[in-house]
């Protein structure tokens, strides 16, 4: 198998004006993710690690546009139920966290991804699997005798086959960004289908990002792609009901590599300790994902409150008690003290306990430092 | 876009239809299909007609003596088995073709009618043995497996001669007047079934208890049974090899029943050559029927299976579901010999089997014998029972031999029963 002639990128100066717009490369100091913006970069919070602005540097890029865009399907106000519904079960939230303020800080952010096209030619070989049908039989006894069900099960036939294939394919997406497959899980994967050939209208004042995987690195995963739309082919061809054990032989030529991309709205909130969590938005699912912290600075105070009514019903029942000598009614208000001021006690574990348990549950994705390519 | 010329595909494999363009699909090449041609039998050497010989145990010449071994191989119990793919059942219904065909007789150009069913044919005037002169509806419902015959001809006539002078309620002239002397070689069609089944039952099941109590009556202490009836479930596993079904019902079935044990792991690949100079028969009853055959047999050996699963003898609202499971057919040609004889102006069936020499048919039934012997077994309770209610008037001692010849009634009872129904079945075809 050859590895096929992959193109090249080339430096685009800070200042650039990029594909038709006023699009100017930037960077985030603190993570390293690179984005193309049509506001001043200073103004830009990094919509990757929110834990600076972005700040105006030269990009290594492909000069020529993206050839489809998926457009937003909403705007950012429109998942405010959503947002809702994701803060809703965080009993003791910080502050920062609330709906409205999730959606007002939202940002348009374009994931770039390779769409490959070319020419597949070679052999190739698998087991297909046929579909055929097989009667069996269920029998029961019961006071009226033997009853007969007749059951049909389909079982699989697996056969060799092999063949030669030459074919074209064309938009397949590969991953641009080293994060890409982890971003996908939260935003889904991009379906070029649904990708409207470029015009700068499309980007909407969105921030792009721009691609840290050149195409050498993502020819991995590109060729991964065309042997799986071979294997769904050969499989058609094949008139198979199912494929295994697939294997090709291939080349791969007259490439052609362009962009896709995936839009998603990047919002944050701040912790108690003032460290910011990126929450993103799948436009098309309205789901958001990310880590949502309870308070624990709101769970211990909670909790002090409810041990220092502990302590003072406790106080309380003890001192009613040994008032009881005197006068003997004071017994009941003494015991109902107590126990008032243990129920308490215990109530006081609570919001500590939960807030510690909610914390452990929530996965926290470190955001490694990125290198552009 | 131009294919690459230099790939080949593996021995083997050849091009198959596909349903994409700048897609080539090669598949293994099928086994070939064979379409059993119609085999004629004649002797290289001296060119008389030649037929399977038992004893040689291949296709042999009576005239100069020539043999060669069949061209089989011994599968037994690993032969080939088949799932009950629907396409199949629905083509096993089709059965094998016209009632009647006509054959050319390339030997002596005479135009032969094939009876009903048969799969060999001998010539009227030449003599001349033929094979395979059916097709099957389809190649997986050919004959694939047989067992040849090892029982020789020649030791029919014997054993068909013991046979007659066995058993004591037959006519004493039976042997000496019946003659069994032609014997016809025949391969019937028979299937066999393989499954597993598993089997769920729920029941009352009942636990006897002895209790005791106080017998206001006797104004004494008694002890009775008590059964405490429960709820109770259990699972059986059952699993069954070469369930045998008889294929044709051109014969009697309870005949074919009584010689009907095979030893199947003596089963051959199928060759004309054991066919040459006997008789065969296709099936006509389909896969389907048979399969239904069975499954009766197999559902009441599930339900016994599960009957011995419940500890005791009580039970009650048994209920029951058989879930038949990895459920494979075969079709298998076995031999039996089939023979007739005269008696009294009455003609019955034998059959033997060729494999093993089982021998079972009709016989006809010396009926005064029979009532005879029913009257002797009888007499003893009744003239007992007689004593004792005569001696029953002249005092209490007649009571025991009023027991007793009841008891000796009932044992004469059952005794008589099973003899006649031996007698109906020796007569029963």
């Amino acid at each position: 198998m050859t590895i096929p002639t992959l193109p090249t990128v080339e430096i685009v100066a800070e200042e650039s004006q990029l594909w038709g717009t006023g699009l100017q490369p930037a960077g985030c100091p603190e993570c390293g993710a690179g984005f193309l913006l049509s506001t001043q970069p200073a103004e830009q919070r990094c919509p990757n690690c929110w834990r600076s602005n972005l700040q105006a540097q030269p990009a290594r890029l492909r000069p020529e546009p993206p050839e489809l865009v998926i457009p937003f399907p909403k705007k950012a106000q429109d998942y405010f139920t959503q947002a809702q519904n994701f803060v809703k079960p965080v009993w003791l939230r910080p502050d920062d966290l609330e709906p409205a303020r999730l959606i007002q800080r939202a940002v348009p952010v374009f994931l770039p991804h390779w769409l490959v096209d070319g020419n597949l030619s070679g052999s190739w070989q698998a087991q297909l699997g046929y579909d055929y049908q097989v009667q069996s039989s269920q029998e029961s006894y019961g006071s009226s005798g033997w009853k007969t069900h007749q059951v049909v099960e389909t079982r699989i036939r697996w056969e060799p086959r092999l063949g030669q294939i030459a074919r074209r394919y064309e938009n397949l997406a590969a991953p641009a960004c080293s994060d890409s497959a982890q971003l996908e899980k939260r935003i889904g994967h991009p379906n070029p289908k649904e990708g409207w050939p470029y015009q700068p209208d499309l980007l909407y004042k969105a921030v792009l990002r721009i691609p840290d995987m050149p195409p050498d690195s993502a020819w991995p995963a590109a060729r991964t792609q065309f042997n799986q739309h071979a294997a769904q082919d050969c499989q058609i061809a094949a008139a198979g009901q199912h494929i295994d054990q697939f294997s090709l032989n291939a080349e791969y030529k007259a490439l052609n590599w362009t962009q896709l991309l995936q839009p998603y709205y990047s919002t944050a909130y701040q912790d108690d300790d003032g460290r910011l969590h990126t929450i993103l938005i799948n436009p098309f699912s309205g789901a958001l994902s990310g880590p949502r912290l309870a308070s624990t600075r709101k769970a211990w105070l909670y909790s002090a409150i409810s041990a220092g009514i502990a302590i003072i019903l406790l106080i309380l029942g003890a001192v009613l008690l040994a008032s009881a000598a005197l006068a003997p009614p004071l017994s009941i208000l003494g015991a109902l003290a107590i126990i008032g001021g243990l129920a308490a006690g215990i109530f006081a574990l609570a919001p500590v306990l939960w807030a510690w348990n909610w914390n452990r549950q929530q996965i926290i994705i470190p955001i490694k430092k990125q290198v552009s390519a | 876009m131009s294919q690459p010329t230099a790939w080949q595909p593996p021995d083997g494999y050849i091009p198959v239809d596909t349903q994409l363009e700048g897609i080539s699909v090669f598949a293994p090449r099928p086994a070939t299909v064979e379409k059993a041609a119609v085999a004629t039998y004649k002797c290289p050497n001296c060119g008389a007609t030649t037929q399977y010989d038992v004893s040689a145990g291949g296709v042999a010449c009576e005239h100069c003596g020539f043999s060669k071994p069949a061209e089989a191989r011994r599968v037994g119990r690993a032969a080939d088995e088949f799932e009950f793919i629907v396409e199949t059942i629905a083509a096993a219904k089709h059965g094998w073709g016209v009632a009647l065909q006509e054959l050319h007789c390339d030997q002596c150009g005479a135009s032969l009618a094939i009876p009903e069913g048969a799969l060999t044919i001998t010539c009227p005037f030449c003599a001349s043995n033929r094979v395979n002169i059916r097709q099957a509806p389809a190649d997986i419902l050919r004959p694939r497996f047989l067992i040849p015959f090892k029982i020789q001809p020649a030791e029919l006539r014997a054993k068909a001669g013991v046979w007659l002078q066995q058993g004591w309620f037959h006519p004493d002239e039976l042997s000496a007047s019946a003659v069994l002397s032609h014997f016809t070689g025949i391969y019937l069609p028979f299937w066999t079934f393989d499954c597993a089944i598993q089997a769920q039952w729920k029941a009352q099941v009942g636990y006897e208890r002895t209790e005791r109590y106080y017998d206001h009556s006797s104004k004494d202490w008694k002890t009775r049974t008590h059964i405490d009836w429960r709820w109770e479930d259990g699972q059986v596993g059952l699993h069954t090899d070469d369930l045998l079904v008889v294929g044709t019902t051109h014969l009697s079935k309870l005949i074919l029943e009584r010689v009907s044990q095979f030893n199947l792991s003596e089963l051959q690949s199928y060759s004309p050559d054991f066919l040459a100079g006997w008789q065969a028969q296709a099936y006509n009853i389909p896969l389907a029927d048979a399969w239904e055959d069975g499954k009766e047999t197999l559902r009441e050996r599930a339900k016994d299976a599960c009957y011995k699963d419940i500890p005791t003898s009580h039970v009650r609202n048994f209920t029951m579901a058989a879930d038949f499971q990895d459920e494979t057919w075969r079709f298998v040609l076995l031999p039996i010999y089939l023979s007739a004889y005269r008696f009294q102006d009455k003609v019955y069936q034998v059959m033997v089997n060729g494999q093993t020499g089982v021998i079972a048919g009709q016989k006809p039934v010396a009926w005064w014998k029979i009532w005879l012997a029913i009257a002797a077994l009888l007499s003893p309770g009744v003239l007992l029972g007689l004593v004792g209610l005569v001696t029953l008037i002249f005092g209490g001692i007649g009571v025991i031999p009023l027991i007793l010849g009841a008891v000796l009634l009932a044992i004469g009872g059952g005794l008589s029963l099973m003899i006649y129904r031996q007698a109906v079945q020796s007569e029963a075809a």
